[in-house]
């Protein structure tokens, strides 16, 4: 009896041991292979929508880098704050060291911000490189999709070129998904491969089909603006002038609660960690005090604020420590959603006056210049309340008819690019050009610039923080591009 | 011999099935009385096994065992009781028959041998190469200020440092010989009652400045019976993948034979914040043409470069300490409350524990005075959750069973229910949180205004805690924690056992704004609420079978095979709504709505065979390998191998030991092994994600490129040697345990910076890096003195450790503001420029930039995490231990930590005292070279971070059984316990405590605006029948 139920045990034990055995024998891939559904695999783009989706996520790139992105270690300020805390337009008034950095002009290698902007741009090129395959392929008759992305190519390696100095790599990711590590590259070389882009995206456009017009308006904008940035400005007034931009064009990038706010109005007019800078170092332009339409300016939680957005009620910065006066808040984006126009045909007209005025066409640079004034309603970004017909409290009076008088000949070349520069500054405010300016007037006149010497130009002097400002002119290539082979970092200091 | 071997080939090749019957097996059945020496008190719940076999049994009650199916023949029976010495007997059995043995058992001050849990199960600490320290955290929690289950680990063993939460609900930092990993967590993992736990320290979806709840702090510390810590890889590779930081072992306590017991006990205690906070200075001055200068006044400054330079005259240096003003203070009393009652008992075929408890904790914080008056004077009321916006209960039912099913088959069933609520303050690294306007305020009161009106901000920087405490942030935790454990044993000497369970918890986070209430920063205002649904799962299932015969008479032999799978799940539905109208509480009810989903999932199975070899039962030799996959390796790596051997051998009973009349035990171990962290759940993919974009004020789809993956991504390898040696002297009165370790953590995971000129992810992990961790480890136990009237014990235990990054592969140092990896150096070494020296030139007595000497680059500053911990915990009983005091110290050192509240406070906050005229040269200089000194170096703030803290006292008095036996409720058990924690603190940080840590968890320790740990007063009556 005793030997049966050993025997059944025995047997029992058996069972489970093969029960044991074919679990542990299961196919490895069903029990270990899971699948997140967080994640998109490449697989799963063969479609036109893929291709579309991939289409808006290079212009989402796009937005992030010009009017920031809000969230935890992604870039918040874009490059359109970045580039103008460096020049005169924002003043840092966050605790961030890496933002008091630049504003000082005093930039480290490690700065962390400066990494951001540097990801953010190349992200925006590969991006549009990654979606023109796919589009390519799943969306063959939609030309002009295609030449938007090489626009939105040639737009991110302009602004790499403009903001950083001569040195940045342009790396690729292969066919195989390896990285494939690039030389650096002197400014000049980037912006020659942007005329590329440029030109590609012209060659991909369709005739008569609205985004084929829209591509080939923004590529001769960019393109006019690159050859400004390489001293051709016989070409650049062609290419511009040859395109025929509207002069009320704007490629405008949306932002609304539910999707982006605008982060230019998140940080300035609701956070308070950055600042509309007023004659900054001391010389840095002035729209607080110029009473001037394009750029308008309120007291933080005054009355003035208010009448645009009901919940500006900061009166003080994040940091409070924003020097002398008020705290300032700009006007020209004065909601969560306004839109920001990151091309406009403003700038074709100001390229077209820059070549007047380079050509010695003194005339004929300020009917431009005037034009543009007098048509202040067409001109200005969309979201800027202020108007040439109608009185807006907190907008400057309209006088005799023009709510931005017209210019006249100060008498001197000099005082007439000094004109240019800030006409310049007050219709392109906060949109990445300013600190290609200020590089342009102290770059030689060799070199196509105006040879301006540094102090006259960049902010310097006593830094109301503390210190005196640095010396920089430019982003540096940060320390994160170390790990790219190729690093020799910024190649040298010329502007 | 050749029917063992026979066997052991049966057992160990056929992976789990003894294919080939052995021969006919006769049993019979012993039976037998545990008591204590001396007095002849029965032992219950000693552990009474057949030496070589998986026979075993727990004491009743009574005292008394019975061990059926014991096989025929001289065998050995060995007893196991807590706080008793160990014993055996060798007993004959007959077929049929019943054999008796009866154990006196001394009572011992230390105990070296006793019974661990190990991965396959439980055994002999002797078999066991390693040393796994077990805590009675039963004993600790009656005696103890214990409040929370980080209490109950912090400062028990020698080797893991914990480093808790200093606010009520907060998570804490375990590491367990060092830091392995750059990338991964550190944390180890926690097995309950032999299920994988549920144990993340960063377990909320919303953030309040850097402090989280923990998974682990939903345990009731009062439900556990003891838990083991299994510090390394040598001892931790059964444990399979995820385990290279260590295990925690939890036990819950179990019924025992005999008639129902119950036990019940309340604790109240009051919790006082008795820091030094700091204090907020403000110059007042003059220019030379008369304007009012100040240091808080940003276009007209007072700093001493001002003052230097002659464009300030001080006037006056007013200071204020809003904590150490009854108006403005936002700290208060507050209270802490336990009760609980468990009843356990049954008989041999079924054993119950029932347990159920309440506990409820309020923080420190609260609405100050001044703010409570305009409150009430707005809104006419202030809700509790917003007077008192910290506070955590929690409700806990535990019933555990074992079900002797046949007398070869038992199981235990353990099922906990958690339910808990937590509300956490706006604080710490929070532009809007207390610390940063209450460190960051001025040196007067009178400054203007609290947002929105004309009242002074009392001290406050920007905002005031009447307005932050309005913003309510909810954790409502309901868990369900059940395992099965399942034990057959169809032979004598094969057993077969299954750990099988669910670790569900089900947490809702919330965040809500009222319209109208909260900071008035951003749009809060308008009011929001956050509703964030989540799910985790973590399922065990793990079957083993363990084969255990005399190969000879003195040669043993045990073999365990075993499969394991184990599946961590988390799914998380998050809703946020903005825009509410007054009196909305709910994301419908807002103008504005957003959504959104989140998952990960994670899959360990693995399989592993060991066997051990034992000589004379006194010389354990044991060998296995673990095979591990895992769903977050990378397609090309497949399954992974972690060896292990140890070997352990009680050398003091070799006949050859040289027989010292002292030592009453000594053993040797040295132990090899290897265990692994894995990825995260998608490291190893390439992948796009998709997110709406804005065209043309549209919403539309859009993906983006998000990851590279690295499809070779395999999972960091840690390989640890230890050794050492367990002492056990002087009538087992005294013990010594010392053990070293060297670890060295290959492939470790780098999140390798790719270049931004790449375009696409910030990281990528790659296996790359190599740490290394060498330490050593040592406790002195002992009963100094033992008398009827006195006793004295004392437990010393230090424990040092050496963190060294070696390589990080082709990948270039990684820099950062301070903490850098460099090889040659610590994992999260400190670096920054170091102040060198100062002269004050001009004599002036202020010193400038141009005074101060920095090095011109950043040199290493020192380890951010301690290197050594030394414990010291004494203890006196009086008057036949009716009373016992205890104390615990606690020195924590050889690291440094910065005082990154004073840093902020001199920067940007401007009320430091470093930026006085009465400040010293001395006390200048880090404020100098921070804001004046061109390298702008925060170094000057990176102190030594050594302490030493009294952490806990605690006095019990426990009558005699007969003063507290009473004819009605036959009561036989009770003690009061009076405690305080966190009693003092000894520091050369100038910062308010070193132990304060926004968010405790993370791998860093920073004090950046953090609030330290209150004291707890705690007053203990436990009450059993």
């Amino acid at each position: 009896m005793a030997k049966l139920k050993q025997q059944a045990r025995i047997k029992r034990a058996c069972t489970l041991g093969m029960a044991a055995l074919l679990l542990a024998a299961c196919s490895k891939d069903k029990i270990i292979t899971i699948t997140d559904p967080d994640v998109i695999f490449p697989s799963d783009l063969g479609t036109p929508e893929s291709a579309e989706a991939l289409r808006v996520g290079a212009l989402a790139r796009l937005s992030d880098i010009t009017g920031g992105l809000q969230g935890s270690g992604s870039l918040n300020e874009g490059i359109f704050f970045f580039s103008g805390v460096l020049a005169d337009e924002w003043r840092s008034t966050d605790t961030f060291v890496q933002r008091d950095e630049v504003d000082s002009r005093a930039i480290t290698l490690a700065n962390s911000a400066m990494t951001l902007e540097a990801r953010g741009l190349h992200r925006t090129r590969v991006a549009a490189l990654l979606a023109i395959p796919v589009l390519r392929q799943f969306k063959p008759l939609s030309v002009s999709d295609v030449g938007q992305m090489f626009w939105v190519r040639g737009w991110a390696e302009m602004t790499i070129a403009e903001n950083f100095c001569n040195g940045m790599p342009i790396s690729f990711l292969d066919e195989s998904n390896t990285i494939q590590y690039g030389d650096p590259e002197t400014n000049v070389q980037i912006y020659n491969r942007a005329l590329k882009s440029f030109d590609s995206a012209s060659a991909n456009t369709t005739a008569g089909v609205a985004r084929g017009d829209t591509v080939k308006w923004l590529a001769a904008i960019e393109k006019g603006r690159v050859l400004l940035d390489l001293g051709d400005y016989a070409q650049a007034g062609s290419v511009v002038t040859t395109a025929n931009v509207p002069n009320n064009f704007k490629f405008t990038m949306s932002y609304s609660q539910t999707i982006l706010d605008n982060q230019i109005w998140a940080l300035n007019n609701s956070a308070g960690r950055w600042m509309p800078a007023n004659n900054e170092g001391p010389l840095g332009l002035n729209p607080a005090t110029a009473n001037d339409p394009r750029v308008p300016i309120c007291i933080g939680g005054t009355a003035a604020c208010k009448n645009f957005d009901p919940n500006q009620t900061r009166a003080n910065s994040f940091d409070q420590n924003f020097g002398a006066g008020s705290f300032l808040v700009q006007l020209v984006w004065p909601t969560r959603d306004a839109d920001i126009s990151v091309a406009m045909g403003t700038e074709a007209r100001l390229i077209e006056a820059e070549v007047a005025l380079r050509s010695g066409d003194v005339a004929t640079f300020l009917a431009k210049l005037n034009f543009l004034r007098a048509n202040f309603n067409t001109f200005k970004q969309p979201s800027d309340p202020c108007s040439e017909t109608l009185t807006i409290a907190g907008c400057p009076t309209i006088t005799g008819g023009n709510l931005l008088l017209p210019l006249t000949d100060p008498g001197t070349q000099s005082a007439n690019e000094d004109l240019l520069f800030r006409e310049r500054a007050f219709w392109l405010w906060s949109t990445a050009h300013r600190l290609a300016d200020l590089r342009r007037l102290v770059r030689p006149v060799s070199d196509g610039g105006f040879g301006r010497t540094e102090n006259s130009v960049f902010p310097n002097g006593f830094y109301y923080k503390g210190g005196n400002y640095g010396d920089d002119k430019f982003l540096i290539i940060p320390i994160a591009e170390q790990n790219n082979p190729q690093y020799r970092g910024c190649l040298d200091r010329n502007p | 011999m050749i029917r063992s071997v026979r066997r052991i080939l049966i057992v160990g090749l056929s992976a789990l099935a003894p294919m080939v019957a052995p021969a006919q097996q006769t049993t019979g059945t012993i039976t037998g009385t545990a008591r204590e020496q001396g007095t002849g008190r029965p032992i219950p719940n000693a552990r009474v096994m057949v030496t070589g076999t998986s026979i075993a049994v727990p004491t009743r009650d009574d005292g008394t065992y019975i061990l059926r199916g014991v096989p025929t023949g001289s065998v050995e029976v060995r007893v196991l009781a807590l706080g008793h010495a160990a014993q055996k007997q060798t007993v004959t059995v007959t077929a049929d028959g019943t054999a008796g043995a009866d154990f006196s058992l001394a009572p011992v001050a230390v105990q070296l041998e006793q019974l661990v849990t190990t991965a396959i199960g439980q055994a002999r600490s002797v078999e066991v190469g390693n040393d796994i320290p077990k805590i009675n955290a039963a004993e600790v929690v009656q005696t103890k200020p214990i409040t929370n289950i980080t209490d109950l680990l912090n400062a028990r063993a020698p080797g893991v440092q914990v480093l808790a939460g200093t606010m009520v609900g907060t998570g804490q930092r375990i590491r367990i010989r060092g830091q392995n990993s750059l990338s991964l967590s550190n944390d180890p993992i926690f097995i309950i009652d032999g299920i994988r736990m549920q144990s993340s320290t960063g377990s909320s979806s919303i953030g309040i400045g850097g402090s989280t709840p923990s998974r682990i702090s939903d345990i009731d510390p009062n439900q556990i019976e003891s838990f083991e810590v299994v510090k390394g890889p040598s001892a931790s590779t059964l444990y399979g993948t995820d385990a290279a930081n260590g295990v925690i072992v939890i036990t819950t306590k179990r019924g025992r034979v005999g008639r129902a017991k119950w036990n019940s006990f309340i604790q109240h205690g009051r919790i006082v914040d008795k820091n030094t906070y700091p204090t907020a200075y403000t110059v007042f001055g003059h220019s030379p043409t008369g304007a009012i200068r100040r240091t808080d006044l940003s276009s007209a400054t007072c700093f001493p470069g001002d003052i230097s330079l002659g464009r300030c005259i001080v006037d006056s240096v007013a200071s204020f300490n809003l904590f150490a003003n009854k108006e403005t203070t936002p700290l208060a009393p507050a209270y802490e409350e336990e009760y609980g009652a468990d009843v356990s008992g049954g008989s041999e075929t079924a054993r119950y524990f029932v347990h159920g408890s309440y506990s409820g904790e309020q923080g420190v914080y609260k609405v100050p005075q001044f703010e409570i008056n305009r409150l009430l004077a707005k809104n006419g009321i202030i809700p509790g959750e917003q007077l008192r916006p910290n506070a955590l209960t929690r409700a806990t039912m535990r019933a555990n069973m074992n079900l002797q099913l046949s007398p070869l088959a038992d199981v235990a069933i353990s099922t906990a229910f958690i339910s808990s609520s937590q509300r956490l303050p706006q604080t710490e690294n929070n532009t809007t949180g207390l610390t940063s306007s209450a460190y960051g305020g001025q040196g007067y009161r009178t400054k203007c205004c609290i947002l929105g009106t004309t009242l002074p901000l009392n001290g406050y920087r920007a905002f005031t805690p009447g307005d932050m405490f309005q913003e309510t942030v909810k954790q409502d935790i309901n868990r369900f924690i059940g395992s099965l454990t399942p034990n057959w044993r169809p032979l004598s000497w094969l057993t077969a056992r299954g750990n099988f369970g669910i670790d569900f918890t089900n947490r809702v986070d919330s965040d809500l704004c009222r319209q109208g209430q909260c900071s008035d920063f951003g749009s809060s205002r308008l009011g929001f609420k956050l509703n964030n649904r989540t799910n985790l799962f973590d399922y065990t299932f793990d079957l083993n079978s363990t084969a255990q015969f005399h190969l000879t008479n003195a040669l043993g032999s045990k073999t365990t095979v075993g499969v394991q799978y184990y599946r961590s799940i988390f799914e998380r539905n998050g809703a946020e709504g903005d825009i509410l109208p007054p009196g909305a509480t709910t994301v419908s009810q807002a103008s504005v709505f957003f959504g959104s989903e989140a998952s990960t999932y994670k899959v360990t199975a693995g399989s592993f065979v060991e066997h051990t070899f034992s000589l004379n039962d006194r010389l354990f030799l044991t060998g296995a390998f673990r095979a591990d996959n895992n769903s977050a390796f990378g397609t090309k790596t497949s399954v992974v191998i972690y060896p292990k051997a140890s070997l352990s051998w009680v050398v003091s009973e070799e006949p050859f030991f040289a027989r010292f009349g002292f030592i009453n035990q000594l053993r040797l171990r040295t132990a090899y092994g290897q265990s692994g962290t894995s990825p995260g759940t998608n490291d190893a993919l390439l992948f796009y994600t998709a997110s709406a974009a804005n065209v043309a004020d549209q919403g539309t789809a859009a993906l983006f490129f998000s990851a590279l993956g690295n499809p070779n991504l395999k999972p960091e390898r840690a390989t640890e040697v230890e050794g050492g040696l367990d002492l056990d002297m002087f009538d087992n009165r005294a013990s010594i345990t010392v053990t070293a370790y060297h670890k060295k953590t290959k492939d470790a995971l780098v999140a390798r910076t790719l270049p931004p000129s790449a375009g696409i992810s910030a990281v990528r992990f790659e296996n790359l890096g190599s740490v290394q961790n060498t330490g050593f480890e040592a406790s002195v136990r002992g009963q100094i003195v033992q008398t009827r009237m006195i006793g004295l014990d004392a437990n010393l235990a230090y424990s040092n450790n050496n963190n060294k990054l070696l390589s990080l592969g082709s990948v270039p140092p990684i820099i950062g503001t301070d903490i850098r990896e460099i090889p040659g150096y610590p994992l999260f070494g400190v670096w920054n420029r170091k102040i060198l020296g100062y002269n004050d030139i001009n004599h002036d007595g202020i010193l400038t930039g141009n005074e101060v000497i920095v090095s011109d680059s950043a040199v290493f500053l020192g380890r951010s995490s301690p290197g050594l911990e030394l414990t010291f915990e004494p203890g006196m009983d009086l008057w036949n231990n009716m009373f016992r005091f205890t104390a615990a110290f606690d020195h924590k050192g050889r690291f440094v930590l910065k005082n990154s509240n004073e840093r902020i406070r001199c920067n940007q906050r401007l009320n430091c005292f470093g930026l006085t005229p009465q400040a010293s040269l001395a006390e200048q200089v880090r404020v100098v070279a921070l804001r004046d000194h061109p390298s702008r170096t925060e170094g000057g703030f990176w102190e030594n971070g050594e302490y030493t803290k009294l952490r806990e006292i605690a006095l019990t008095f426990t009558p005699p059984a007969s003063w507290v036996q009473h004819r009605f409720i036959r009561a036989d058990r009770l003690s009061i316990t009076g405690a305080v924690r966190n009693v003092k603190t000894w520091t050369q940080f100038t910062g308010i405590d070193p132990e304060a840590a926004a968010g405790a968890q993370f791998n860093l320790q920073d004090p950046f605006q953090a609030v330290p740990p209150p004291r707890y007063y705690t007053f203990r009556f436990n009450f059993g029948f």
